[in-house]
């Protein structure tokens, strides 16, 4: 597992969050991955207002 | 299992060509499944065909991002670069690739049509894991190709798009249960995809089903054609030459030029009547009143017009073209300037048909027109004829997925 992977395990479990990794995004996921980058904020969206507030 | 088959049709909004073809198709889809419902994600100016037919427009149309306004901001004087005009939409069209996405993941389909629908076709190759229904793609080209004032730099990005096409297909053969093409392997054109790349028809021949052409009317079905025209309103002796440029509002150019040239063809053909159709995007108020030339903002079923006309003056569009080639009517069509399927493919298919005089919209003057209609107007003419039998054929192998 790369450094730069372990590092950003780790903050996505220090904060609660969830890791994703997409692989050949580069710099630009959004671009280069849009639909899957789409679904991820609207599965993320979705998981919020699950929430009880 | 009480479960009814249900389709969803993509129809591309680009000119109103494809939904006439593809409301053919549906009919015969049903034909041969009765019970399949079919849905329709559509925006204008497709909607305005599929509504006067009856058909059944899915609420989530209203979602779509606009792509023929899209291409109308591109557009110049009679002046179409869609290529570029399709790079720079991508936005619009990853837009609509969702709102697709939406629509087929809160209802159920068993099988997805796409006529051009590239957004589909071009994000489902880049997420194969998102098909979830039988997929169906049709198209009347294949390949993109660069304009020759674009230099090495649109050769290069063509190529490198058709390569990538080619890529997807090959990586992913299961994401198209059907690739057709509307037409006929000789219409296809000669060039390759690119340097070292493929020619053009041995890879098409190798990935589709051809279909034939798909008029969506049968020219016999007019019957006597004296008939026709005076079902249509038009009257014996009159010389009707019906003037038309697409759904889009980028035909505003030729039009102007076309009514400019009509008191010259009035003159030389005393007997014209001039009927043109602006289409929905344009204003027909804005033609001047004049004895023997109309206006009409929409005219519905169109190609009876089309198929009683003495004269057609249209773009360089497939369909149209097509249609008055099906009618064997004389035409002058125009190919928007840059526009490579309107300048390449279209023009081989007619070719190929013998069909039309084509006009350029460069040194076409109103006095060139108008002597062109007049020597053209109610000719006779040799076309290739065009098979009838298209949509049933395009409807035999999607039915095969149902």
């Amino acid at each position: 597992m790369s450094v730069l992977r372990e590092r950003a395990e780790a903050v996505a479990a220090l904060t609660g969050g969830t890791f994703v990794g997409l692989e050949g995004a580069g710099h630009l996921p959004q671009a280069r991955h849009p639909v899957k980058v789409n679904l991820l904020i609207r599965d993320f969206v979705a998981s919020l207002e699950k929430r009880t507030p | 299992m009480s479960r009814r088959r249900r389709a969803l049709f993509v129809s591309s909004p680009i000119g109103l060509g494809h939904a006439q073809r593809d409301v053919a198709i549906a009919r015969e889809l049903r034909q041969l499944v009765p019970d399949l419902e079919i849905d329709w994600l559509a925006q204008h100016p497709v909607t305005k065909v599929l509504e006067a037919e009856g058909e059944r427009v899915h609420p989530m149309s209203a979602e779509l991002a606009n792509e023929s306004g899209h291409m109308e901001s591109e557009s110049a004087e009679h002046d179409l670069h869609c290529f570029q005009a399709w790079r720079r939409m991508d936005e619009i069209l990853l837009a609509n690739f969702m709102v697709f996405h939406d629509v087929v993941r809160e209802e159920s389909y068993d099988l997805w049509i796409g006529d051009e629908a590239w957004e589909l076709d071009y994000y489902l190759h880049e997420n194969p894991e998102e098909k979830r229904a039988a997929y169906v793609w049709l198209t009347d080209f294949v390949g993109w190709l660069p304009m020759p004032d674009g230099g090495e730099r649109e050769a290069f990005l063509t190529a490198d798009y058709n390569a990538e096409m080619i890529e997807h297909i090959a990586r992913f053969p299961r994401v198209r249960d059907r690739a057709l093409y509307v037409g006929n392997a000789d219409d296809v054109v000669g060039e390759a995809f690119g340097p070292d790349l493929p020619l053009i028809r041995d890879w098409t021949e190798q990935h589709f089903d051809f279909a034939g052409y798909v008029t969506g009317f049968d020219p016999a079905e007019f019957g006597d054609r004296e008939k026709l025209r005076s079902e249509l309103g038009y009257r014996p002796g009159e010389q009707v030459c019906v003037v038309t440029v697409g759904g889009s509002g980028v035909g505003g150019h030729l039009l102007r030029r076309i009514v400019d040239a009509f008191p010259e063809a009035k003159e030389l053909v005393p007997e014209l009547r001039m009927v043109v159709v602006a289409g929905p995007r344009i204003d027909p108020a804005a033609f001047p009143g004049l004895d023997g030339l109309e206006a009409h903002a929409y005219v519905h079923n169109l190609y009876r017009h089309l198929g009683a006309c003495d004269l057609a003056v249209v773009q360089g569009g497939l369909t149209t073209a097509m249609e008055l080639t099906a009618n064997r009517r004389p035409f002058l069509y125009f190919p928007l300037r840059h526009h490579f399927e309107q300048n390449f493919h279209v023009r081989h298919r007619l070719g190929r048909y013998g069909a039309g005089r084509e006009m350029d919209f460069e040194t076409a003057t109103p006095t060139v027109i108008a002597q062109a209609i007049a020597e053209e107007i109610g000719s006779e003419v040799d076309y290739a004829p065009v098979e009838t039998d298209g949509a049933a054929k395009a409807a035999a192998r999607i039915a095969e997925l149902l």
